[in-house]
């Protein structure tokens, strides 16, 4: 029995396997090269060595941003989260007549560059002050916010609407509904909307780096500079980290909602 | 008329991962001839069409169409014409291109094109002036339809398979589809493999009908064959709604056998070859076959009972006699022909099994 | 009656005053700036002036900083067209789902990390006597130096893997809507399987190619770290010159000047494909 798709098939299948082997030949490259025991990058590394791990857990310039990118995150997304359900339950439950205009507002943060917006930011913040965190936090949560509503919204319209009716027929008010039914459904919706945020927040550079300034950096920011001046392996080390630290999350992620969900 | 098997499928097997979905289908078409594949869904008859077309490969078996062996040729090089259930015209294409499509591959000169588009879409009742410009996405279902149906048709193809076509129209629309398609496979008389659930369609527009159960071929036959003479429970209950009597031989004599029920009723049944004292049997009575009188005649397989619900539907009745230990459901009328009187619960009536009417089955039972 | 907003659209409000306060806001502010002039002592006066807008468009850096932004991201996003659609028709027709997950999950990576670890990355791997360096001398396939870094081909190399998930994603849902049996069809009435692919497949998942290279195209065209880190101060493009302006120099006015130009060509771009996207040939495609 002949399939004529065999070939090409089989051809399709061979570009797409050694394509994704490509797709991960950096990320392979960078996590091994912090294991090298020279004082440069190299790759493969001549001699393996945990020095520069141990240099970089060590660096209080690592260790500081490290730190406070985490902070940063965790209440960007905490954020988020609130903000994102409260928009995603008035997008997907009600119709009325703003609805177009108030879900384009909500997109609006995807239509402007990054870069446009960090400059923006900058002006914005600087004019009342010196920069703080909270200000970091402000916007990561503005770049992230479409993401997120789009997350929660996607898992709460798969919920069935009549759920939250019948609880309140049964005695329930409306905000004892939310709270005791779609709230628990939609939970794998949160926890990946909250992940997700906080990942994107950890790893924002081009906002991060417009707002950095010698009191406040962030673990990215620090690796830019870094690389820009120094190109210690040190460097590769936090590379590293950074890096396992997002696939790690991402694998989460992709336990609780699925990666592709987030951008469908 | 009927030469040697046109189209043929010879002991088809195909799994999908631990399915076995086929389980060795043979069917033998006469060319010109409307075959039916009926069956409930998941019973393989969309799988069979697809492996005739060449869209899946079967694990084993034969595929010959006018005697040419088809196993490995790929599906662009049968010469078949495909009708699919949700039509699935070319959206980016106006009609005219549609239709055309398969032209192309024909190498028709671009002169001939036009004219047999035109004829195959007078064929199909679609004047050619008014729809070769427009979109599928404008055409309503039965357009869109006879649009599928003139591109599979336009390139004389050799065998056509419709899937399902029709289930997706209205009710309405779905008759005079029926009537339409019929009409043309006749006029062209093109060998035809048509799929359906839907039993009254399998009746309506065949040739032959085949029933498939669980991955084979149950019974094929023309419509009348399968209705009166069911070769199994499962045909008699596949098609119509049948109520089905099991029971013992008790007497055979010339003509007739006795079959006497559980409960103790002696049913009249016509001789057929494997009754012989003391066999067990089903008997298989259609709901439409089932008189209601309301007072005792002297002809046979007269049995008193009693009336267990009536559903007054309009044009007809649906009516549940209790007789001895039988229940037996019964589309009557809506009103007593006569007495004009709708049919009460707890009534006493007398239901009458003509004998002609019933069908005598062996093989295992069912519900 | 009862005038007032209901109950729950107070809900929405949290999301709106984010948005209004915290991005619009600072938007209007940088159109402000770009229109002050600047001072090297005070970094603007608010004293109206076109001069940052001509400086802008005329100057020659800043022109071939236009062009270069163009350039690449026009390249990239042909390179990564190219490159992504097999992977997105594959997995389209996967039919695995632990495949679906692995693979997806590996395209997924580059944009889960930090970009400017994968900058980086590539930052090792083309550097001039970087791994690819070495590997290439040690088959033999190369002798003298080995230039990709600091050049606009780098640059386009790391966009390009930067950019290969959002393309594959968008191309698939694409394909995703296709409906497949449109295809048997094609088939079955005479086309092989590469004629049904470039008749049918193809102009079907057209929305698809559309959306995904505009947005691969904007994205490239103001991304920074990318182009920064492997393309050095020798490439310039758009986003770099404002980070320079306006961190280096504090010359804020000409920063927002070209940030504004660079926001204007982004929304002209997606304004001018959303429509392209609607027009009517493509509208058989909005069952």
């Amino acid at each position: 029995m002949v399939e004529d798709m065999k070939t090409g098939q089989l051809l399709l299948r061979c570009y797409v396997y050694l394509a994704c082997i490509i797709i991960m030949v950096p990320v392979i490259v960078l996590i091994s090269a912090s294991f090298t025991k020279s004082d440069y990058i190299s790759f493969p590394p001549d001699l393996i060595s945990l020095k520069w791990w141990n240099q970089f857990f060590s660096q209080e310039l690592y260790q500081r941003s490290m730190l406070l990118s985490i902070q940063i995150s965790a209440v960007t997304s905490a954020l988020s989260v609130l903000v994102a359900l409260a928009a995603a339950r008035v997008l997907v439950r009600h119709r009325f007549r703003g609805k177009t205009i108030l879900s384009t507002m909500f997109n609006m943060p995807f239509t402007v560059p990054q870069v446009v917006f960090a400059l923006a930011a900058l002006f914005f913040f600087a004019s009342m002050g010196p920069i703080l965190p909270i200000h970091f936090v402000m916007c990561f949560l503005v770049v992230e916010l479409p993401v997120v509503i789009r997350t929660i919204s996607a898992n709460m319209s798969g919920l069935d609407p009549d759920l939250e009716r019948a609880a309140m027929v049964l005695g329930a008010s409306p905000l004892v509904a939310f709270y005791k039914v779609t709230l628990p459904l939609i939970k794998p919706g949160l926890i990946g909307g909250f992940l997700f945020s906080f990942l994107s927040s950890f790893n924002n550079t081009t906002i991060a780096l417009f707002l950095s300034n010698p009191g406040y950096v962030t673990l990215p920011v620090v690796i830019f500079q870094e690389i820009e001046f120094y190109a210690y392996p040190s460097l590769v080390a936090a590379a590293s980290f950074a890096t396992i630290l997002s696939l790690g999350m991402m694998f989460v992620i992709s336990r609780f909602v699925g990666i592709a969900s987030i951008y469908r | 008329m009927l030469t040697g098997p046109y189209l043929e499928l010879v002991d088809i097997h195909k799994s999908f991962g631990d399915a076995h979905v086929l389980k060795g289908v043979n069917l033998s078409i006469s060319k010109g001839e409307f075959v039916t594949l009926l069956g409930p869904s998941g019973c393989g008859k969309t799988t069979t069409l697809n492996i005739t077309a060449g869209l899946l490969t079967a694990d084993s078996g034969e595929i010959r169409i006018g005697g040419k062996e088809m196993a490995n040729t790929p599906p662009h090089k049968r010469g078949l014409g495909m009708v699919f259930q949700n039509y699935a015209l070319f959206p980016h294409m106006p009609v005219f291109d549609n239709i055309a499509f398969g032209l192309k591959f024909l190498r028709t000169s671009k002169d001939e094109i036009p004219s047999k588009v035109r004829r195959v879409m007078d064929l199909v009742n679609l004047p050619i002036d008014t729809y070769r410009a427009r979109y599928p996405h404008q055409l309503s279902g039965g357009e869109q339809q006879r649009v599928s149906l003139a591109r599979a048709l336009v390139i004389e193809p050799s065998v056509l398979l419709l899937d399902e076509p029709l289930s997706n129209l209205d009710a309405k629309m779905r008759d005079s589809m029926r009537a339409e398609i019929r009409r043309i496979q006749k006029e062209v008389r093109i060998t035809t493999v048509y799929v359906t659930h839907d039993q009254e369609e399998a009746l309506a527009m065949s040739d032959r009908v085949a029933i498939f159960q669980s991955g084979t071929i149950a019974q094929i036959a023309s419509p009348l064959e399968i209705y009166k003479r069911p070769g199994s429970v499962f045909v008699a209950d596949f098609v119509g709604h049948s109520n089905f009597i099991r029971g013992r031989v008790q007497e055979v004599s010339n003509a007739t056998c006795t079959v006497v029920t559980d409960g103790g009723l002696a049913i009249v049944v016509p001789k057929t070859d494997f009754m012989t004292k003391n066999k067990s049997l089903v008997l298989a009575v259609r709901a439409e076959k089932i008189a209601l009188l309301d007072k005792r005649d002297s002809r046979e397989n007269i049995f008193e009972g009693t009336v267990e619900s009536s559903l007054y539907m309009g044009s007809t009745s649906r009516v549940t006699v209790a007789v001895g230990d039988l229940r037996l459901f019964i589309h009557v009328a809506g009103e007593e022909v006569r007495t004009g009187k709708i049919h009460e619960t707890g009534e006493t009536v007398y239901v009458e099994l003509n004998p002609r009417d019933i069908m005598v089955l062996q093989g295992e039972t069912e519900s | 009656m009862r005038i007032g907003i209901p109950n729950w659209m107070l809900l929405a409000l949290p999301g709106v005053v984010v948005i209004l306060l915290f991005f619009l806001w600072p938007l209007v502010l940088i159109f402000a700036y770009s229109l002050y002039t600047y001072d090297p002592l005070l970094i603007f006066t608010p004293t109206f002036t076109w001069e940052n807008y001509v400086k802008a468009l005329t100057d020659d850096m800043y022109v071939t900083a236009i062009l270069n932004s163009f350039q690449i991201a026009l390249a990239t996003t042909i390179a990564t067209l190219v490159l992504a659609y097999p992977m997105a028709y594959y997995l389209a027709r996967i039919k695995s789902k632990t495949e679906d997950t692995v693979v997806s999950f590996i395209i997924f990576a580059p944009i889960m990390v930090s970009v400017v670890v994968v900058s980086f990355a590539w930052v090792i791997l083309l550097s001039p006597y970087g791994s690819i360096y070495r590997i290439l001398t040690a088959f033999n396939l190369i002798h003298g130096p080995f230039r990709l870094m600091f050049t606009k081909e780098g640059v386009i190399i790391g966009l390009t893997y930067t950019q290969l998930a959002y393309m594959i994603m968008t191309l698939r849902s694409s394909l995703e809507r296709i409906d497949w049996s449109v295809v048997n069809a094609a088939r079955i009435h005479g086309a092989n399987s590469f004629q049904a692919f470039r008749q049918v497949t193809l102009p079907l998942s057209l929305p698809g190619i559309f959306a995904g290279s505009v947005m691969t195209f904007s994205l490239s065209l103001s991304s920074f770290v990318t182009p920064f880190l492997l393309g050095g101060r020798m490439i310039k493009v758009m986003s770099v010159i404002i980070y320079d302006n306006v961190v280096s120099v504090y010359n804020w006015p000409l920063g927002s000047a070209t940030a504004v130009i660079l926001f204007i060509i982004s929304t002209i771009l997606v304004g001018l494909f959303t429509y392209f996207l609607q027009k009517t040939r493509l509208e058989w495609l909005r069952t």
